[in-house]
């Protein structure tokens, strides 16, 4: 799809913005590069020499069928970014990957303190020391200053600390962290944010230093912090029901064929879907005994009858769907964009955004480990093709 | 980058956001130090100021909502009836001297208002304007009205985590209104990054529902690809065991403790002083701590259960091991290492005192400035008409006896 339309050319935002994602354990610096990827950004990626970005060894795998080039979540990240290999613990890697940066406009980074490998100081800063037109971010669970630059943290632990954990489960179990990488995720999303932001106000490179703690505590609004000063009762868990201190409360019940949200909030809503119900001479009852007789009405309707409900009178009930629901509705067609993995083409999330001319087909494969070798050390770096073979027999790429 | 980069003081946003999602797209742009302009309409103040709070007892004040503290920080104030008339003009003008353009209203009111894309463009050819909705996808699923946890639940959300199979659980937080919010403004200010490099605006949509398919991609990536998906079993782990939250010491006390490599499971056996069944093989490995979780966790969560959360988390990381307290708000803002690092900056509120408030996270720039306060209604109302359209004295008073702008005290509908 690549027409333009009303004679504005495609291209999206962030086309000739040059990105160097060096990537740790966390899968945070891959999500903050993969969303300047899917905004137009030219990304390389570097990775271990030999094995590559763990990411590549996590399921799930295309078909149940393990290999480094089949992790959906890999794909996911990677769509669209170049690699190149490089062992950045050496003198020599180092040397080369300050090469790589003096072109770009951006670094983005997340080997936290206790995988730094003997370096004292954050890659990121250190390649923002020796070229600061660089906008370089390091990002790290807890922040790479404090008592608590050197602690250890994945992605329950980033949950802990940012608040999200206390108002997600049931209130007489263990809480619950948000699903898979969904903080990292997060995080990444407002790492890319920070380094257009700062692309965009500086003159000059700035070296950023993001604690995965405090993008994903912002991302909470923070309002318990808030709440707490001025003693407002903070959100508690309260698994499949939702009771916020706004007055505000919604519940997920079953119905007859899946689940639906029931959050009859807005004015009118509750009277009128008490109506629908055939419950009118509920109104005014309590809460409780309300959503008991509304539980059962649910328990003999389909999702679909219960969405044309919602069409017809706005009720506040929506169907809870599954995420394969979603995926294959067509009302979403458009938010997932068919990417190739291997010889398999998955259907995955794209840009959040939408403009005129900005579509952006994530049709370019996650690069195989190392695809970019040439193109970038040799006819973008200048290194020689002698010089690239001894690298690449001592190891370093 | 070129060299007419000023940074974003230059920067002018119209703010046409009522609620959480526009609130804090335009709060980033507030902290980089560009003049946002916050604007109601005198009987529409936003919906934040009307959810009111009683504040802490021996104290007859009202709170507006505690977000609102937060999000408004660094805004102008101005009030005016952009649904009349005279009202729009002053609102097309504004936009005339504004950069960006960023609004959230429901489905249909910027068309029945008149206030399209051709308007604002109209005004300012190289305009950016970003709307915020909750379903992007499908016409009639656009029409939908429904706050951020509804919206949650029909992307799947609620059914991606949980104890069980089959029972969903719901986020406490409205996340997609947050996850929206930052979207917004990485679109608005990457848009900007075009228009300083070829000269053109755009106009942006960016619904709660794509921003929570990227940030909860974890549903859809695991049925794209086909694979059979793990059930839903509390905070299980793939490939990390343990990896939970561990009882503590105390009532709802809990730590976070996770365990990838042998080098941190050697950290967690010595941290616990190395008890006989932690040296058995069916640990030994991560794939052994895999199969054997729900053991291995049981027997971690005794030790646990004799610790504090800071106890546990501290004599765990003194080990190399990932671990951290749940943490209250309370605790958090008494936290050494959230106050060493300026998470919470002071702010002195005109009506509820000095409080404090989450600053921007990106150290190095663009910090939270401390005498940025969230406005009162109708705070800036006069200084924007003089000195952003350079209306007169006389002009404005005239605008104000006819309600056209600034806050009315009786209602005339």
């Amino acid at each position: 799809m690549s027409a333009s339309v009303k004679g504005i050319p495609n291209e999206p935002p962030l086309t000739g913005l040059r990105v160097v994602e060096v990537c740790g354990d966390s899968m945070t610096a891959a999500a903050a590069g993969a969303t300047l990827s899917q905004l137009g950004a030219d990304v390389i990626k570097v990775e271990r020499p030999r094995v590559g970005d763990s990411c590549r060894y996590r399921a799930p795998f295309v078909d149940d069928e393990p290999g480094p080039d089949r992790s959906g979540w890999f794909s996911y990240l990677n769509a669209g970014k170049r690699s190149v290999t490089l062992d950045i613990f050496t003198p020599t890697g180092r040397h080369m990957l300050e090469r790589l940066a003096a072109d770009a406009d951006a670094v983005i980074e997340d080997i936290s303190a206790p995988d730094r490998d003997g370096f004292s100081e954050p890659l990121a800063r250190n390649l923002f020391k020796s070229n600061n037109r660089l906008v370089a971010i390091t990002i790290t669970p807890f922040g790479t200053t404090g008592p608590q630059a050197c602690w250890r943290g994945y992605g329950i632990n980033i949950n802990a600390v940012a608040g999200f954990a206390l108002a997600t489960g049931e209130p007489d179990r263990e809480p619950l962290a948000f699903p898979g990488p969904t903080a990292e995720l997060l995080t990444g999303t407002h790492a890319a944010a920070a380094v257009i932001a700062a692309v965009e106000e500086r003159g000059a490179g700035v070296w950023i230093d993001l604690a995965a703690v405090e993008a994903l505590e912002l991302a909470n609004t923070s309002t318990d912090v808030i709440r707490h000063q001025f003693a407002v009762p903070t959100v508690q868990r309260s698994g499949h029901r939702s009771q916020g201190s706004d007055g505000f409360s919604s519940v997920d019940l079953p119905c007859r064929d899946g689940f639906v949200h029931l959050s009859p909030v807005l004015p009118g809503q509750l009277e009128r879907l008490l109506v629908v119900a055939g419950l009118s001479d509920l109104v005014g009852a309590s809460a409780l005994d309300v959503e008991a007789e509304l539980a059962t009405w649910l328990s003999n309707i389909t999702e679909a009858e219960l969405l044309a409900l919602e069409f017809e009178h706005n009720l506040g009930v929506l169907p809870v769907y599954s995420p394969a629901e979603v995926l294959n509705s067509d009302v979403w067609a458009n938010a997932f964009v068919d990417t190739q993995v291997d010889e398999s083409v998955l259907r995955l999330p794209r840009a959040a955004a939408r403009a005129d001319g900005w579509a952006l087909e994530m049709t370019v494969r996650a690069p195989r480990l190392g695809e970019h070798n040439i193109s970038v050390w040799c006819d973008q770096v200048g290194v020689s093709r002698a010089e690239l073979i001894t690298l690449y027999e001592t190891g370093i790429l | 980058m070129s060299a007419d980069s000023k940074g974003f003081e230059s920067i002018r946003v119209v703010d046409l956001t009522h609620f959480l999602a526009g609130a804090l797209t335009t709060r980033y742009f507030a902290d980089l130090g560009a003049d946002v302009i916050k604007i109601e309409t005198p009987l529409r103040p936003d919906g934040l100021r009307q959810i009111r709070y009683r504040a802490p007892t021996g104290s007859a004040e009202e709170l507006e909502h505690p977000a609102s503290y937060e999000l408004w920080r660094g805004k102008r104030s101005a009030v005016i009836d952009f649904k009349s008339a005279e009202g729009r003009k002053l609102l097309i003008d504004l936009v005339a001297q504004s950069d960006v353009v960023v609004e959230n209203f429901g489905p249909g009111v910027m068309d029945r208002l008149n206030l399209d894309w051709d308007a604002f463009r109209g005004a300012r050819d190289d305009i950016i304007v970003v709307s915020i909705k909750s379903i992007t996808g499908g016409t009639q699923m656009q029409q939908i009205r429904s706050g951020a946890p509804g919206i949650q639940g029909l992307l799947g959300i609620d059914r991606m985590f949980g104890y069980e199979p089959d029972r969903p659980q719901v986020v406490g937080r409205p996340i997609g209104d947050i996850l929206a919010g930052t979207e917004a403004f990485l679109a608005a200010v990457s848009a900007l990054h075009q228009r300083r490099r070829i000269g053109r605006g755009a106009r942006i949509t960016v619904g709660l529902d794509g921003a929570l398919m990227r940030a909860f991609a974890y549903g859809y990536v695991n049925v794209a690809t086909g694979a059979i998906p793990a059930p839903a079993e509390g905070n299980r782990h793939p490939t990390m065991s343990p990896y939970n939250y561990f009882p503590c010491r105390g009532d709802d006390k809990w730590v976070s403790l996770a365990i990838s490599t042998d080098a941190e499971w050697q950290g967690l056996r010595e941290a616990m002083a190395d008890p006989e069944w932690a040296r058995s093989d069916r640990f030994g490995d991560a794939y052994q701590r895999v199969v054997n979780r729900t053991e291995l966790e049981d027997r971690i969560a005794i030790w646990t259960s004799l610790r504090t959360p800071i106890e546990a988390a501290e004599i765990l990381q003194a080990h190399g091991v990932a671990a951290a307290p749940l943490t209250l708000p309370s605790e958090r803002l008494a936290n050494e290492q959230a106050t060493q690092r300026g998470v919470y900056v002071s702010i002195e509120h005109p009506r509820i005192g000095t409080h404090w408030v989450v600053g921007n996270p990106w150290r190095g720039f663009a910090a939270a400035d401390p005498g940025a306060t969230a406005p009162l209604f109708d705070q800036h109302t006069d200084e924007v008409l003089r000195q952003v359209l350079g209306r007169s004295d006389e002009e404005i008073s005239v605008l104000r006896e006819t309600c056209v702008i600034g806050e009315q005290t009786s209602t005339s509908e």
